[in-house]
């Protein structure tokens, strides 16, 4: 509870006393220089709230009066601030300016004494005051800095924000519906503004106007933010502040002592710099009419250089709403080009996307798949426009498909494709935005085969951006439930074979015979792996010229509560036999499934050892990874997408920082990627009335009213790329039902010896971007090894230039690609670091 | 809501040895091995089947009648906490009506799962009147504690009984 005062119980005219007072002010633009708002203000139109109605439903509630429009403008620090700053909180905005001298003084003072008996409060860390300068031209950062000074504010708490004129001007009149102008008559105060206190909730809905200038509104005001605070309902109540957490941190800070690597460098969210506004949103099966059904799995994130400028660009896929493809402009910001791209997908709810050059021209074309909506093939023109090509395609399924893997199985030079479905997880029934209401049983889908089972697909290219279903002649019929899949080449022979990942079983391998068609040998290579496999990466863990693979089970940390204190170990696997046994494989006597991540070592007589405990390599409740060499040190470390959301405990995101081959050493609160940005853990999931119609909702149980369900944070996509090209690697998420994490890193400043090579293949011979080239690196005494296969990250695949880290080497000895084609090439030395070279197929 | 009031000598917890005779379903905990009868008892020789159905968080039964089978006019219902006579093969066969469940008893190494449209059958014999605990669960993150209950062991006499009593509730 807010400390002073407490909040009161009101009658029925009190409230609507009070309720008239919120909509009143809107339209009351109190100036700066006095109660006299003119009767046009001389730029744009002050439009004015409509009054809501009053009923007997009001009690102890607050309405909702309009949403605050997303906006970024400058702090006292001269950082940027604005709604991804504010999204969770509770805050309360002003408008003033520096020089005002009539209502300003007093509107500050009572910020002041509001401040004062908030700051006292538990929730004080989730409350944000916001003072906004009408005159950014004479309010500085510097000069609200000194503001804040005189005033004192508690600067994280209390921001003091300036910026663009006609942008601040247009948020107070449109976006808070409060009037600012000129007063050219006034000499002294030649701009008026409102004097209100507006308050707004964690979801940026406007909850209220409160006189700014008495100590009447400021207790108003301190009644609602507690009758906001009563309407939240955390599940489970732990994640609005998980004890765990800092403890976690301690330990692991404590365990530098084993890290032989450098470490010393950090993420930031920046967010907010990146200008990135995508958020993704959900359906309701994974929201407020939450079950245990495939709509929980999330989306992906892809990237590409879509427009030919040398820039990673990112599409983020969301199952509500359109995707997004936004353009990287450099030096870390992104701009939204979706709309002239073509490329937004808005009414089918969305699962992923895959960047390839289906067509050999150069630029990269993109595959997007849905759930049931279907799945949609756009032609890149070169320039980051594309022309929706589905039609004729032959890839036009409609289903409940999931990863896309483009890779040239024929290897006759264009890139085929593997499409995965995952299996039938719906009904016919249709739910809010279209969606089709998932089975209840939806997770007992596998031991329902005739019924529930989906084929994923194998496409061959034919040319022409046609593709033809040839998974039966290619005896490649996998019926696994399989969110995802990566090429592999594990036999070493030159033909990439596949490796299917199966969520509810035994994952599938198919070994590829010379283009002409697969073996299923799943058994033979893989006796054992995870049971509730996620995402999946091949790499080279200890550089030994060799493809380890690296696999994410999540489902089989639902089984049972895991505590903080058992992540890093094996789930205990609470689910019946009945249900872990199913499926082809698994009903062998004596077989059984690995609980939990695997780590298939390749070992010299070419067969796979599983080493994911020994080598630090388990977490809890994953979905895939991102591999990069984030210390450019030569040794590929792993981020890993954790956390399911509602409604379940907070997970932090892993990040496996590899030990010189050794081992994988926990270190995501080392370099700073956990806590998140403000330590947010949880955020607001969805409303509900439970004084009506979501009366008997879970959520509801001795609530009434209006109710705002908030979750765990949880992150399910990301990639690594040089997204500022400053040399070093960052990370970019898509998060469930929130905004993205845009880890910058700082490397490249805090590394003074930073070594790094990019390489961007292109082929002649081969498909055009080299997917599927093994390439090796010389340098130093060490060799690296890379192979180019597209996998970005979870449900996520695209195209990307190859990062060597090369530790503490300034020139690389030789560059060797053995193309898919099968051509073997050669570069000598010596090459300089820190550059990206692009190497043709000769 | 409980369907029964209990009786003082099922209060007897802990301390019961339950001699369990046999079970279909792999036991969840492998370590453990199940303590089986070497006494002699004379077990009824045609097994007690009961329906148990998860239904909207809840686990319906159904007892045979008089006529001794199941889904016909005479069938007796319950909910949640199941009775069963000691020294009785008794069959539950697990189903449901909407969500997947699942149904262990963890004292009886027994664990399985309810599914739409599917049935699977859990199999025991206890000789020893007494209660044990069974717990229910379904994958939705939240826990239902109505899915979790007590698995009532009587005599023959007290379980026909409360058969007569849950069959004038009709």
């Amino acid at each position: 509870m807010i400390a002073v005062p407490q909040l009161r119980k009101r009658t029925s005219f009190q409230l609507l006393q009070r309720l008239t007072f919120f909509i009143l002010p809107a339209v009351l633009t109190v100036g700066c220089s006095g109660d006299k708002a003119p009767s046009s203000p001389t730029t744009g139109k002050v439009s004015i709230p409509a009054r809501p109605e009053i009923s007997s439903k009001i009690e102890n509630s607050v309405r909702v009066l309009g949403t605050v429009p997303d906006f970024s403008l400058t702090d006292q620090t001269s950082q940027p601030f604005g709604m991804s700053e504010l999204r969770g909180k509770v805050w309360i905005a002003n408008f003033f300016f520096t020089q005002c001298t009539a209502t300003c003084p007093q509107q500050t003072l009572q910020m002041t004494s509001l401040q004062k008996q908030l700051q006292t409060d538990e929730r004080w860390n989730e409350i944000q005051l916001l003072s906004i300068s009408v005159d950014p031209e004479n309010d500085s950062p510097e000069a609200l800095k000194k503001y804040a000074r005189q005033s004192g504010a508690d600067e994280e708490h209390w921001k003091f924000l300036t910026g663009d004129r006609a942008a601040i001007w247009n948020l107070s009149q449109e976006g808070f519906k409060l009037g600012v102008g000129e007063a050219p008559d006034n000499e002294e105060m030649p701009l008026f503004h409102s004097s209100k206190f507006v308050l707004v909730d964690a979801q940026g809905q406007i909850r209220g106007y409160f006189d700014g200038l008495t100590k009447a509104g400021v207790d108003e005001l301190i009644d609602s933010i507690n009758i906001i605070f009563d309407e939240r309902v955390a599940v489970p109540p732990e994640i609005l502040d998980p004890l765990w957490l800092d403890g976690r941190k301690q330990a692991q800070l404590k365990t530098i002592s084993e890290f032989e690597v450098f470490h010393d460098f950090q993420f930031n969210d920046k967010i907010a710099e990146s200008g990135i506004r995508f958020r993704n949103q959900i359906v309701d099966d994974a929201g407020k009419h939450y079950k245990a059904v495939h709509y929980d799995h999330g989306n992906g994130v892809s990237i590409a250089d879509v427009d030919g400028d040398g820039l990673s660009d990112l599409y983020f896929t969301t199952q509500v709403g359109s995707n997004e493809l936004w353009k990287n402009l450099g030096n870390g910001t992104f701009q939204n080009i979706t709309e002239t791209a073509g490329v937004g997908v808005v009414e089918p709810i969305g699962v992923t996307a895959s960047f390839a050059d289906i067509d050999n021209d150069g630029d990269p074309d993109l595959y997007v798949t849905s759930v049931r909506g279907g799945n949609f093939l756009f032609e890149n023109d070169g320039t980051g426009k594309f022309k929706d090509v589905t039609e004729g395609s032959g890839l036009a399924y409609r289903g409940h498909s999931s990863g896309a893997v483009f890779f040239d199985y024929d290897r006759d030079g264009l890139l085929d494709l593997f499409l995965c479905n995952v299996g039938v997880y719906t009904t016919e029934e249709q739910g809010r935005h279209g969606y089709y209401i998932g089975f209840k049983d939806a997770f007992a889908g596998h031991l329902k085969p005739d019924e529930r089972n989906e084929k994923s697909i194998l496409y061959k290219n034919l040319g022409n951006n046609r593709f033809e279903n040839v998974s039966a002649e290619m005896k490649l019929e996998d019926v696994s439930w399989a969110g995802d899949a990566s090429p592999i080449d594990a036999n070493e022979d030159g033909w990439p074979d596949l490796y299917v990942l199966n969520m509810q079983g035994h994952d599938e391998y198919y070994e590829n015979i010379e283009g002409k068609h697969f073996e299923k040998k799943s058994l033979e290579l893989f006796p054992k792996t995870p049971w509730g496999s996620m995402g999946i990466k091949a790499f080279d863990f200890d550089n030994d010229g060799h493809q380890d693979i690296f696999i994410t089970d999540m489902h089989s940390d639902m089984s049972t509560e895991v505590g903080p204190d058992r992540e890093k170990l094996k789930s205990e696997m609470r689910f019946p036999d009945r249900l872990v046994q199913a499926g082809e494989f698994n009903t062998q006597p004596g077989r059984e499934s690995i609980w939990g991540n695997a780590f298939y070592h390749k070992q010299p007589d070419g067969s796979f050892q599983e080493a994911s405990d020994p080598l630090g390599a388990e977490n809890y409740w994953p979905w895939g990874l991102s591999v990069g060499d984030l210390n450019a040190d030569g040794f590929e470390d792993v981020f890993i997408t954790s956390s399911m959301s509602y409604s379940f405990r907070y997970a932090v995101n892993s990040v496996l920082l590899n030990n010189r081959g050794k081992k994988f050493l926990d270190s995501e609160f080392i370099l700073g990627v956990e806590p998140r940005r403000g330590g947010r853990t949880a955020m607001p999931w969805f409303n509900l009335d439970c004084s009506g119609a979501d009366k008997d909702h879970n959520d509801c149980e001795g609530r009434s009213g209006s109710t705002v369900a908030w979750s765990a944070i949880g992150t399910k996509s990301s990639v690594i790329f040089d997204l500022d090209h400053d040399g070093d690697l960052d990370i970019v998420t898509n998060d469930s039902n929130s905004e993205p994490l845009v880890l910058i890193s700082n490397l490249a400043d805090k590394q003074e010896n930073l070594h790094f090579l990019e390489v961007k293949l292109v082929g002649t011979k081969s498909n055009r971007d080299g997917l599927g080239a093994k390439v090796t690196v010389k340098s130093g005494a060490n060799t690296y090894t890379k192979v180019y296969d597209g996998v970005t990250g979870y449900l996520s695949h695209g195209l990307y230039p190859l990062y060597f880290g090369l530790g503490d080497s300034e020139t690389v000895e030789s560059i060797e690609v053995v193309w898919p084609s099968g051509g073997k090439q050669a570069v000598a030395g010596p090459i300089e670091s820190n550059q990206t070279i692009e190497l043709k197929e000769k | 809501m409980p369907d029964f009031e209990l009786n003082s000598f099922s209060k007897i917890l802990g301390a019961t040895v339950l001699l369990l005779i046999g079970c279909d379903s792999r036991p969840i905990d492998k370590q453990k091995t199940p303590l089986r009868s070497n006494s002699t008892v004379n077990h009824s020789p045609d097994p007690l089947i009961v329906e148990v159905t998860g239904s909207d968080y809840q686990w319906q039964l159904r007892y045979p009648g008089a006529d001794g089978q199941l889904h016909t006019p005479d069938d007796i219902h319950a909910v949640r906490h199941p009775h069963v006579p000691v020294h009785t093969k008794t069959i539950f066969q697990l189903n449901s009506h909407d969500f997947l469940y699942t149904f262990a008893v963890p004292k009886l190494n027994l664990n399985e799962i309810a599914v739409p449209d599917l049935t699977f059958t859990i199999e025991f014999t206890v000789d020893k009147v007494g209660e044990i605990e069974f717990q229910g669960d379904q994958f939705c993150g939240y826990t239902h504690p109505e899915l979790s209950g007590t698995l009532i062991v009587e005599s023959q006499e007290e379980f026909e009984a409360w058969l007569k009593t849950m069959q004038q509730k009709k």
